[in-house]
């Protein structure tokens, strides 16, 4: 039996939070996700050594407080969530932010879709193929 | 025999005697400058010596100099100064004479005055110092000469600067200017940047959502709509949909100029083909034909050569007419030096050191008034509706942009209904560029 997907999910906008779990369920309706709204809260429940470790973090890029490059950054230096698959889920279209954040370590860049209906096939591609570390 | 009285002797002797006294008044009166000319009596004709010729004319020389010139005494006393140095320190010849030149330098310059003073009694010397005289400092530049054996004085000549400062101090205030004006330029440049990343991010977040929730609301309530609100939905989405390819557009023609791109050799050709197959489906649908000559290699930035022909061929595409198949050809050829100084391409500046192509953008499509011809490349500026032909009007004024960016022109000609002709000239190379 397949083992409960746990996504982490930080952004800052509430709708596309919303939109994303709604399209997420659809995939999967097991999938299960820990939400923050900042790079700042989602560091403090990431480093909580007792919390379980999510399979997947999708990251937002303009956030309040700590935004997700910072964020990035300080994720794939800590060991405990060093090989977490961080998927970048940002409005940016640009290639030199891609370029920059893969080679921070994220494993993907995604621009946020317009079309929800688009969100729902990019998770279906994603949670169908093993992102670790080794991809 | 010679023989001779005394009386006769005598008689000799007080004739010399007189020529001696008459010499020697000659000779005192030269001295003290009392003659300026005398006659001497040879072979029975007078001859005339003139020593104004001599004397005179040097005085008048360095009175007349404008330059300062004084004589003064190896312990610094002024024994003669000239005009023009008492009117460049604005005091009467009178009291400068018989004065000490050090009175006149400046506490600042005294030392180095006397080291060089002390030094020209050698020999010469030369410096630059600043005169002070009631308070008002001059900028000089003092060249000192001994005058020793033949005179124990040392000659001064005297250069004022104070126009040269001005100068000086004028181009360092432009200097100055200029180097604040770079800075704020630089900020512009960054704030440009920040507005560029302001449009493409926050400008375009609310939009998508437009787009987002338009789409939901049509997905979601589908069943219940009607058919008018799913017009209306649908005019909401292709106007936010236009609006974010507006957004884009800006912020690439934004872009152009400040891109530190270099240019390298750049086969025009090769970007012609890889523009061509971005358009194969267009083509198809079209049912274009397409005839390409050959391109030039142009020192280029490569992504804006892109960006040229990608608007050129899908301006040509786009603009063509309804029924009629769309032909397309581009082709190009190298102008003569003697066209590049025509009448013609004189508005585009070109450089006559160097060659320059011409790449000619040919369709068959609906062409557009000539008295449009340059209005067609303003940004914004659409000559047709909206509905028929989709589009920012940024197209044209971005090939404009990136042309002047490649210092070349471009122009266009057309007809109503009879085609468009755009027209590029890009230099094959580039003059003071880092061409790789």
């Amino acid at each position: 039996m397949k083992e409960n997907i746990l996504i982490f999910i930080v952004d800052d906008d509430e709708d596309d939070k919303k939109l994303f779990i709604e399209s997420a369920m659809e995939v999967d309706e097991n999938i299960s996700f820990i939400t923050a709204s900042d790079g700042q809260e989602a560091l403090r429940l990431l480093k909580d050594e007792h919390s379980k470790l999510p399979d997947y973090i999708f990251l937002d890029l303009r956030m309040p407080r700590i935004g997700g490059k910072k964020c990035l950054e300080e994720i794939k230096a800590d060991k405990r969530l060093h090989d977490v698959p961080v998927f970048i889920y940002s409005t940016s279209t640009e290639v030199k932010d891609s370029i920059e954040l893969k080679e921070l370590g994220a494993v993907h860049f995604i621009s946020k879709p317009a079309d929800p209906n688009d969100i729902y096939y990019i998770l279906s591609v994603i949670l169908d193929e093993k992102w670790g570390a080794t991809s | 025999m010679y023989t001779a009285t005394e009386e006769d002797l005598l008689s000799e002797i007080e004739d010399l005697k007189s020529r001696l006294s008459e010499a020697q008044e000659a000779i005192d009166a030269i001295k003290n400058g009392s003659v300026d000319a005398f006659a001497i009596r040879k072979d029975g004709k007078p001859e005339v010596f003139t020593l104004q010729s001599l004397d005179y004319a040097y005085r008048v020389l360095i009175e007349k100099f404008s330059e300062g010139a004084l004589n003064l005494t190896l312990d610094g006393l002024i024994i003669y100064c000239n005009s023009y140095f008492s009117r460049l320190i604005d005091t009467p010849n009178e009291k400068v004479t018989g004065s000490y030149i050090f009175d006149y330098v400046s506490e600042a310059s005294q030392q180095k005055f006397r080291e060089q003073f002390a030094l020209a009694l050698q020999g010469s010397s030369k410096t630059e110092i600043t005169l002070c005289v009631n308070n008002k400092d001059i900028p000089v530049y003092v060249s000192l000469t001994s005058l020793q054996p033949q005179l124990a004085t040392v000659g001064m000549i005297v250069t004022d600067l104070s126009d040269k400062k001005l100068y000086e101090q004028l181009f360092e205030l432009h200097t100055e200017t200029l180097r604040k004006k770079n800075v704020e330029l630089e900020h512009l440049n960054k704030s440009l940047d920040q507005f560029a990343s302001i449009a493409s991010h926050d400008l375009q977040e609310p939009l998508r959502k437009i787009k987002t929730f338009t789409a939901l609301l049509k997905r979601e309530f589908n069943k219940s709509l009607t058919a008018g609100s799913n017009e209306l939905i649908d005019k909401i989405k292709t106007s936010s949909e236009r609006m974010s390819l507006l957004i884009s557009d800006v912020l690439n023609f934004s872009r152009i100029v400040h891109m530190e791109d270099l240019f390298v050799k750049t086969d025009l050709n090769q970007i012609l083909n890889n523009t061509l197959k971005d358009f194969d489906l267009l083509i198809l649908e079209k049912d274009a034909s397409v005839s390409i000559g050959n391109l030039p290699v142009v020192e280029a930035i490569p992504l804006q050569m892109n960006q040229l022909f990608y608007n050129l061929v899908g301006n040509a595409l786009k603009f063509s007419r309804i029924g009629i198949p769309a032909a397309l050809s581009i082709s190009s050829r190298i102008l003569s030096t003697e066209e590049t100084e025509n009448d013609l391409y004189a508005r585009f500046n070109l450089n006559k050191q160097l060659s320059y192509a011409e790449i000619c953008c040919k369709d068959n499509g609906i062409g557009f008034d000539q008295q449009f011809a340059e209005q067609i490349f303003s940004i914004f500026e659409r000559l047709n509706n909206q509905e028929q032909y989709s589009g920012t009007g940024v197209g044209l004024a971005l090939c404009q942009k990136i042309v002047q960016h490649h210092h070349g022109g471009i122009f266009a000609e057309g007809k109503e209904n009879a085609g468009a002709v755009v027209y590029v000239l890009l230099p094959l190379t580039q003059s003071n560029s880092a061409v790789l």
